[in-house]
């Protein structure tokens, strides 16, 4: 074989492959596909973190529990009620995320992520509107009757920027991770769809 | 915006034929088509945030194919990533012994080369300019030249047989 045959060689296999369209959807769909498992396992471990933390507070809940006056009466059973709800809804959160599975139709998929997304955008403006203005309003009146020093105020106050960073950071770290999933999901159903 | 990925993705339909040729060139038994394949997509896909432009799009990606095809594949395959299980991806590649006989010729004269001329002959052959060849490859423009000219004529007498 001279160079110049080598070459013309080389320009067949080029105009073979320029024939060959498809050579790259398969990888780049188990690309995308394995993109999106990541992210959908990025959520459930986080999530199943939750129950197990869920799990472990209310028993402490339980046996911390005190009655001694209205104030703290009304924060115990909130923070209870609070926590066994809480532990509900992240175990269905849990159930529903099991449920993404790239054997399914990515429009079953499409289904579950939007309820996932459903059910965190209800827990997060509960959490924003409803519990954080409980439980302040509940241990500001408990810390009042209980009239306590300046140390245990800077405590309180504290708890509740902490609460409100980690709120505003989870979300904003969800947003991302949404994102991520619903241009996986739209980038498969296209691949698919050619 | 577009994001990272779909851009990635472009990117990678753009220049399939591109990989799949260098790939072409390191083939063996036991690196078949669609693990090289594979592991180049994967590390230009690990590469690509940190791509900034600085060389023409096609020349980062010969230069991570080459990489990846000649000593890439050996470190990580004592590390498998389990991305895309190469299995699933053969039946969507060709394998350059399926192609006609004198593409197989082809192949059976450049992988009597050595590595680094196997390199120059597929930038040759992908009509290359010397300065480019030497950009990818990494060595100087006089030994492009030198060692280009010793490929060319391994490859005529390796045909005279």
């Amino acid at each position: 074989m001279e160079l110049e045959e080598l070459k013309k060689t080389w320009s067949t296999l080029d105009n073979r492959l320029k024939e060959n369209r498809s050579l790259n959807e398969r990888i780049i769909l188990e690309i995308t596909e394995s993109k999106l498992e990541k992210s959908v396992q990025k959520l459930l471990r986080g999530e199943i973190i939750g129950v197990i933390i869920m799990f472990l507070i209310i028993p402490y809940i339980i046996y911390t529990f005190r009655a001694d006056f209205i104030s703290i009466k009304l924060l115990s059973w909130t923070i209870l009620i609070t926590a066994i709800l809480g532990a509900i809804l992240e175990v269905y959160k849990v159930s529903v995320l099991m449920k993404i599975d790239l054997s399914n139709t990515i429009r079953d998929n499409i289904f579950y992520v939007n309820k996932y997304k459903i059910l965190i955008k209800w827990e997060y403006f509960t959490a924003i509107y409803i519990l954080i203005p409980l439980f302040f309003t509940l241990g500001f009146l408990y810390y009042t009757k209980l009239k306590v020093g300046l140390a245990l105020w800077a405590f309180f106050a504290s708890v509740f920027i902490i609460a409100i960073i980690v709120t505003w950071y989870s979300k904003k770290e969800l947003k991302k991770t949404f994102r991520k999933i619903q241009d996986s999901l739209e980038e498969i159903k296209d691949l698919k769809d050619e | 915006m577009k994001t990272l990925e779909k851009e990635f993705v472009e990117i990678i339909q753009e220049n399939e034929r591109l990989i799949y040729k260098v790939c072409s060139f390191y083939v063996s038994e036991t690196f078949p088509m669609a693990d090289l394949y594979q592991e180049v997509v994967h590390n230009l896909w690990v590469g690509f945030p940190k791509f900034r432009n600085e060389s023409s799009i096609s020349t980062w990606i010969y230069k991570i194919a080459i990489n990846t095809c000649v000593s890439g594949i050996r470190k990580e395959k004592k590390h498998p990533k389990g991305n895309v299980p190469a299995s699933s991806l053969s039946e969507w590649l060709i394998e350059p012994e399926s192609l006609t006989d004198e593409i197989r010729e082809m192949y059976r004269l450049i992988n009597k080369l050595r590595t680094l001329e196997k390199t120059i002959v597929l930038l040759w052959l992908e009509e290359k300019s010397y300065q480019e060849i030497a950009e990818i490859t990494g060595i100087t423009l006089s030994n492009v030249a030198t060692k280009l000219k010793r490929a060319k004529q391994k490859l005529k007498e390796m045909s005279n047989y």
